[in-house]
This record gives C-alpha cells, sequence and structure tokens, in this order.
C-alpha cells in the first residue's frame, strides 16, 4: 500500500528535503534572521503534500512491504470511505468546538495556515512560508489561489490580523511566544469563508457547507448516527500531479460501543475503525483480512487529584497513591501493553520526553511510609469518579482500588456520564477522577493550561511558583534546547507534587481493511482522508 | 391463613376440605403428591443457603484481582475460569447470588407493603380513594416498565440500593390490581360484615380480618415477582447503572463479559446460567404453588 508513496518521493526529493528542513527549523524557531522562510516559500503545494506521505513511508512500522516500482497512476479516485468514529460530534465550527471527535471532522473541512506530518514538524499549508524574525510579531505569506468551497477567494482579507498585501499578514503577539505555531496547526489556525461565517451564522455549528478550503465538504450531519462529506471537486492540492482527494465520499458512521465498532469492520460495514478495542488488538494484528499499525500518541492518561482539599491537599498522601498503583499491570491488563506507563505530561513523542525518569514504581512498603509521613498511617478512603460505561475506566478502577486496599486506601467507584464528569472535575466538585488530555505537538499544549495556576484545564488546583515560572519561561523561549530542559524540568516537578497521578500514555491505532490505501498515521489522533484512496 | 381461621372462617382461594386434608398428611404423603413443589421448594433453598453462605462457598475473595491469570477457561484451581482481571468467576458469580436475593428480598417487599396497602384502601373504601390509586397505577402502566425504572434510577443516581427501589416500585400495580380484586370480593363477605357489627375499626377489618384471608393468591405473585425483580436488576445492571463494579452482580457480569465471547465466553456463560437457573426457579416455584393453593386449579 505505500508503493505509490515511494515512487511519488523519489520524483519530488529535492523540493521535500527543502520544505522538511525548513519547516524544521521554523518549527523550533532559534535564529532571528531565519533564512529558512525563504526556502519554505519555495516548497510547492505538490512538495507539501506529498511530504506527509514520505515521511510516513519512512515512519512506517507495516508489514506490507512496499516496493519503490508501482506509481501514482496505480491510484484508484472514487468511492465511498466508511468511518465507525466513537462518539457523536458536538460542534462543527473549529472556533468554538472543544472535543477530539469535532477535529475529526474539522480537518476534512478546513485547512490551517500550517500543518504537520507524521514528524509532527511543522510544514506550509495555507500558508507558503512565514518569518518569525521578531519574536513578538509573525509574518505569513498565503498561498495563492486558493478557493473556498463556496467559491470565495482566500486571501489576507479573511484573516481578523494585520494586512500587509492581498497574500501577506502578520500577527502581532503581545509577547514573545513559542508554541504560536503548532497551536495554529490545529483549530486556532483553520480558516473559514468570511461569506459562508455572514451566511450561515449559528448554523456553522452544525452545517458548515462551503465554509473551509479542505479537501471534503460538508453533506449532512444527522445526530447520533452519521455525518457525510463529499469530494470538494475544486481542491487546491496534488499529489504528484494528481488532483486531490480521491475519494468521492466520506460517512462517518457514530458508532460509541467499540466492539460493535470493531465488528462493523469485521462485516464490512465500514472501512475503518476508529478506537478499537484493546483486548482485541492481538487478533486483529494476526488476520489478514484488517491492516493496523500504531504510533505512540500524544496523550497523557491518568487520575486528576483535587489538592485544594482533603484529602489530596496533602501531598505526601498524593504520593502515597502514586506509589501503591501498579501502572506497569494497569497498561498489560487493561490496555493490552498498547501504550506506556506515563511518568508525567510529557508524551513519548514529544522532544522533551525522557524515557529515564521514572519517579514511582510500584512500591506498597514507600506507600505505606508515604501514607504515615501524610498522618494517615491506617489509610483513607476517597471516591473516584469514572466515565460511566466505559469498560476500559471501569476494569482500571477496579485495579486501582484492589491495589490500595493493600495499603489501607478505600476507593469508592463512582461511575458518572462523561459530560457529568468533565463539569465536576472542571469546576472543582470531586475528590479523584479519571481523565486524559489528547495531547498536542507542542509541549506546552501539554502543561502551560493544566499546571499553571489557575490555568484553563488546571481541575486540581494546582499551583507552585516555580512550575508557573518555568512554564511562563518556556512558553516565551525559541531555543528549543533550551525548552527541551525546561519542560524536562516542569515534567519533574509536577510529577513530584503529583496533582495529578499520570497512569499511561496510549498509542495511535490506524485500524482499516486492505482495500483502504494511502493512510497516514499522525501521532496526535487525527485521521486524514485527503491522500486516502480504496481499490476495488 | 392463621388469623383467618381463628376468625369466621370463609373459604375462599383455600377451601376448608383442603386445609383439613393437609393437616392429615404427613411430609412423606406432601412431597409424593407435591412433587413438583417440592423439588422447586429444595432448590430454592439451595438458592437460598448458598446465598447467606456466599462467604463461606466462594473459594476465592470475589473481588481480588490477579491479572497474571486473566481470562482462563474453567479449570480445577477455577471452576468457572477467570475475568479480564484475573477474579475467580465461580466465587464471582456464588457472590452474585448473594446480590439476587437481597434485590429480590428488598424489591417485592417494597412492592408489596406498597401495592397491598394501596389496594386495601382503594378496595376497602373505593370513591376517592379507589380513584386516585387507581390512575396512578393506569398511569404507571401505560409507561415502559424498565423505561420507568431507568429514569427512576438515574433521577436518583446509579446505585444498587437506588434501582431495588425503582425495581420495587415497577412491581406495585400487580400487587395493587390483585388485592383491590380481592378485596372487592372479601368485603361483601360475612365475616367482613360481622367484624363490622362487633364494632371493629376499618383499619383492624382491613388488616387483621381481610388480609390474612387474602394472603394465599399474594404469596404466589411474590414468588413470579421474585423472579421478575432478579431479572429487572440485571437489566439495570447490564445498563450499567444499578450495581457498581466492582460488585459480583450477575447483571453487570453479563453486560462486560458480552464484549469478551470471542475472547473467553466463560465470562458470561456462567452468570447467565445463574440468572436462568435462579429465575426459572422462582417462576416454577410460584406455578406450583398456585397449584397448591388454588382448589380450583387441583388435577388430582
Amino acid at each position: 500500500m505505500r508503493r505509490g508513496w515511494r515512487g511519488l518521493c523519489l520524483v519530488a526529493t529535492a523540493a521535500l528535503l527543502a520544505a522538511c528542513s525548513s519547516s524544521n527549523n521554523n518549527g523550533g524557531k532559534a535564529q532571528p534572521s531565519a533564512p529558512a522562510a525563504g526556502a519554505s516559500a519555495s516548497a510547492t503545494r505538490a512538495a507539501s503534500a506529498g511530504s506527509a506521505s514520505a515521511t510516513a513511508a519512512a515512519a512506517s512500522t507495516s508489514a506490507a512491504a512496499p516496493s519503490a516500482s508501482a506509481a501514482a497512476a496505480k491510484v484508484t479516485r472514487g468511492g465511498t470511505l466508511t468511518i465507525a468514529i466513537d462518539s457523536n460530534m458536538k460542534n462543527l465550527d473549529p472556533l468554538k468546538s472543544t472535543l477530539l471527535v469535532d477535529r475529526q471532522i474539522h480537518y476534512q473541512l478546513y485547512d490551517s495556515l500550517v500543518t504537520i506530518g507524521p514528524d509532527l514538524k511543522i510544514q506550509p499549508d495555507l500558508a507558503d512560508s512565514w518569518d518569525t524574525s521578531d519574536p513578538k510579531a509573525i509574518v505569513f505569506k498565503l498561498h495563492q489561489g486558493v478557493k473556498f468551497q463556496d467559491g470565495t477567494d482566500f486571501d489576507a482579507s479573511v484573516a481578523s490580523v494585520d494586512v500587509i498585501d492581498q497574500y501577506t499578514v502578520k500577527l502581532n503577539l503581545t509577547q514573545p511566544f513559542a508554541p504560536l505555531l503548532a497551536t495554529l496547526v490545529d483549530r486556532a489556525g483553520m480558516m473559514l469563508s468570511p461569506t459562508a461565517i455572514q451566511k450561515l451564522g449559528d448554523g456553522l455549528t452544525t452545517a458548515p457547507a462551503g465554509a473551509g478550503t479542505g479537501p471534503f465538504r460538508f453533506v449532512e450531519w444527522q445526530q447520533d448516527d452519521h455525518v457525510t462529506l463529499e469530494r470538494n471537486p475544486s481542491y487546491w492540492k496534488k499529489e504528484g500531479g494528481e488532483q486531490l482527494p480521491y475519494l468521492d465520499k466520506l460517512v462517518y458512521k457514530i458508532i460509541p460501543d467499540e466492539n460493535n465498532r470493531l465488528n462493523n469492520l469485521k462485516t464490512g460495514d465500514v472501512d475503518i475503525a476508529q478506537r478499537p478495542p484493546a483486548k482485541d488488538i492481538a487478533a486483529v494484528k494476526k488476520d489478514s483480512a484488517f491492516v493496523y499499525k500504531d504510533a505512540p500518541a500524544l496523550e497523557f492518561d491518568g487520575i486528576e487529584l483535587n489538592v485544594q482539599s482533603e484529602p489530596f491537599n496533602n501531598k505526601a498522601l498524593r504520593q502515597a497513591v502514586a506509589y501503591a498503583i501498579d501502572r506497569e499491570t494497569i497498561v498489560q491488563t487493561v490496555f493490552y501493553g498498547l501504550g506506556v506507563v506515563s511518568n508525567g505530561p510529557i508524551s513519548p513523542p514529544l522532544p522533551p520526553y525522557d524515557a529515564s525518569f521514572k519517579p514511582y514504581t510500584h512500591d506498597v512498603a514507600k506507600a505505606k511510609v508515604m501514607l504515615a509521613a501524610g498522618g494517615k498511617p491506617n489509610g483513607f478512603s476517597f471516591d473516584l469518579l469514572i466515565t460511566s460505561n466505559s469498560p476500559a475506566q471501569q476494569q482500571q478502577a477496579e485495579l486501582i482500588k484492589d491495589e490500595l486496599k493493600d495499603v489501607g486506601i478505600t476507593v469508592n467507584i463512582v461511575p458518572e456520564e462523561f459530560t457529568k464528569l468533565v463539569d465536576d472535575t472542571q469546576t472543582h466538585h470531586f475528590t479523584a477522577s479519571i481523565l486524559g488530555w489528547s495531547g498536542r505537538i507542542d509541549p506546552d499544549g501539554n502543561s502551560y493550561n493544566h499546571f499553571h495556576t489557575g490555568g484553563g484545564f488546571n481541575d486540581p488546583q494546582y499551583s507552585n511558583q516555580q512550575v508557573d515560572a518555568l512554564l511562563d519561561q518556556a512558553r516565551a523561549s525559541y531555543d528549543p534546547e533550551q525548552r527541551n530542559t525546561l519542560y524536562k524540568q516542569i515534567n519533574q516537578m509536577v510529577t513530584e507534587d503529583a496533582p495529578w497521578i499520570f497512569i499511561y500514555h496510549p498509542v495511535t491505532i490506524e485500524l482499516h481493511t486492505p482495500k483502504v490505501k494511502g493512510f497516514v498515521l499522525v501521532a496526535d489522533g487525527i485521521q486524514r482522508y485527503a491522500t486516502v484512496w480504496k481499490s476495488q | 391463613m392463621v388469623a383467618g381461621e381463628r376468625l369466621v372462617p370463609i373459604p375462599s382461594a383455600l377451601g376448608e376440605s383442603a386445609l383439613a386434608a393437609r393437616r392429615k398428611h404427613s411430609l412423606s404423603r406432601f412431597i409424593v403428591n407435591h412433587r413438583v413443589l417440592s423439588a422447586f421448594i429444595v432448590i430454592f433453598v439451595a438458592l437460598v443457603l448458598v446465598a447467606v453462605f456466599a462467604d463461606a462457598l466462594a473459594t476465592y475473595n470475589p473481588t481480588k484481582t490477579a491479572p497474571t491469570i486473566k481470562m482462563r477457561s474453567p479449570s480445577g484451581a477455577h471452576w468457572l475460569g477467570t475475568d479480564y482481571l484475573g477474579r475467580d468467576m465461580y466465587s464471582r458469580v456464588i457472590k452474585g447470588a448473594q446480590v439476587s436475593m437481597r434485590v429480590a428480598v428488598i424489591a417485592v417487599s417494597i412492592s408489596l407493603v406498597v401495592g397491598v396497602v394501596m389496594g386495601l384502601m382503594a378496595g376497602y373504601f373505593g370513591g376517592l380513594a379507589d380513584l386516585l390509586c387507581g390512575r396512578y397505577v393506569d398511569a404507571q402502566l401505560a409507561f415502559p416498565g424498565i423505561l420507568l425504572a431507568i429514569a427512576i434510577v438515574n433521577a436518583l443516581g446509579p446505585g444498587l440500593y437506588h434501582a431495588m427501589i425503582a425495581v420495587g416500585i415497577l412491581g406495585v400495580p400487580l400487587y395493587f390490581r390483585l388485592t383491590r380484586g380481592q378485596v372487592l370480593q372479601a368485603k361483601e363477605q360475612e365475616y367482613v360484615r360481622a367484624a363490622e357489627v362487633i364494632g371493629a375499626s376499618r383499619w383492624r377489618i382491613m388488616f387483621r380480618h381481610i388480609l390474612p384471608n387474602i394472603a394465599n393468591p399474594l404469596v404466589v405473585a411474590a414468588s413470579l415477582a421474585g423472579g421478575n425483580a432478579i431479572l429487572a436488576l440485571a437489566a439495570l445492571s447490564f445498563l450499567g447503572i444499578a450495581a457498581q463494579p466492582p460488585t459480583p452482580d450477575w447483571g453487570a457480569m453479563i453486560n462486560i463479559g458480552k464484549d469478551y465471547l470471542h475472547n473467553n465466553m466463560w465470562m458470561a456463560i456462567g452468570p447467565g446460567a445463574a440468572i436462568f437457573l435462579t429465575v426459572f426457579t422462582y417462576y416454577m416455584l410460584g406455578d406450583a404453588l398456585r397449584d397448591y393453593l388454588d382448589p380450583r386449579l387441583k388435577t388430582r
């Protein structure tokens, strides 16, 4: 399935190298002179589209051996791709959405100023190049000749920032902000047609027809049943001279039960199953009826502890819980080894990730010492909120309850509906709560709002002035080395303080029938279908 | 029954001759004459004993995890295999009997007390009491039972005790209608008239005179309702809103077990068989009791 791309890469090698290296420099901006900006401007759109595939082939762990002989001509056009997705969407307006499932749709409808490949490096998208020589401003050169799906021209007038000329915009910052480009990859950087915004109004949230420049356009959304998108015939990207996208239609079937998603794939009712059940992966891997791949995800999962109320306002008691939980057993038993034990918010794909940092190993004796140090040698009890009807969370909680029992801590498992659980946790009406964060490509996105005093996702109400200072410093620095050092430090301090018990980093999974070709697995968990095609 | 005999014995559901005949029978005669009933009484008592002595009968702690031996098939060490966390399924199923039997007792008690009191008042007082109770029951019956239970549990919050209350409320109409019908018949009978004449209060007449005389059909209904209650609770647990983890509840076990049919079907078979056996026993016992207590259905 990879053969087409390999051939394509050879053709475009020179352009690719230019594009990759330049975006590299721009991703973690160090030199103020930024010669890279000019270089990336030379990256043609074919190259920028192809680069994702090229790096995918390189990073691929697929068993399907690629041979370089085949050409892009073998691509089959047309057809409907049916995807089993795990939840109903909430909001199709990228500026108002907060859910991962929404983003799965956004990425088909909208393009952003910049994008990423499987290597998580920033690449040009709607912006051909950018200049960050001024740490408090960034100037984007926009791609020319792009039209929104509703026919509106895409140019500088679209962006609500300083317009320099028709295809150049400038974003001013109040202070240096290193994660800016990474932020613009996602919803914040998605471009919407001003005409559509005016015409649709609130309709953008439920039926954003024609609002994006992306490879697919909106057709319909049947709540709790399916979302249908169709090919954008005037899409601006090509791959090796071939007009993208290849598919005629995307149908997202909303199937909350993970077993049903897999069963639908088995019966052929869907072509791709997102988030399949971990317990069946071993069998799926052996089955030639499926193509399976995974990659370490940006996500971290664990237990949030309310550090402002009893009993977890006591650091020693938080650490006692951390020592008492056998996280390796959770990863192996509940998640069937699909992922790694987490030792902080910095996940494996991020540059500052430090695999040698292992502060908490399962240690009952140490947990008891910490309990005594916290003034509760005989243990205590607390309520643990979990999402109802989530088998994985239930199993995890049952295991944790049993493990904590060994040190005298009683856990009361309290299942709540997901939105209520999120609400209770965000409003700090909780003691302990199992939650996760899908992760971002810049370490800032995995740490700042979660652990800075008063941060938007700081549900535990954690506050450490040293951590605050480090987070601010890391955000303002454009030096990748310095940032890595800072985030390593932040990761260590936060894990040591334990406002979260970090449990594991999952993997991002690609699972489909062998008919589906051209899939590119990216660690951010978003599936992008512009280059995907279906063989007959 | 006892109270009824002490008063003027007016045979209604239970004939006078049957009573007399029964006294003459020894235990062996009883068993020979009522084989089905005897058999299910034995099974039922065995189930109750399993529930009562569940902790002694369990070979392992039903909530103790052992991840290294997860999802094993039945073996000498684990008679029904192990579940996804390596817990012994046999011990969990046995312990689940305790949960289910407790539910049956509590939920049926709720239905019985509420339904019978409402039925007595509606039947005996008539008028406004009959109208209010009757309309309430009609309204409840117009609503699909399991949906009502789900709504009640969600309103009270998920949990085993809230589920018991919901299942108890579900059973109210059955007892109400049964009791009301029986009371309407009974209150025209002479022993009620006699009690009225000697000046017994209306509450005394209802609870000391009428109730003992209409107890037989209620006992039969209680047995059937016990089976219904276990099934309803299993359904609520299956939906994840009754018994909460790690409580070993049969419905909850099947809920998880159904996802593992390809991996280890024993996780669903054990609790499934337990529900079948228990509910079947309740129904058959109820059926046999009815045959025994209602002379009109006597065939031999």
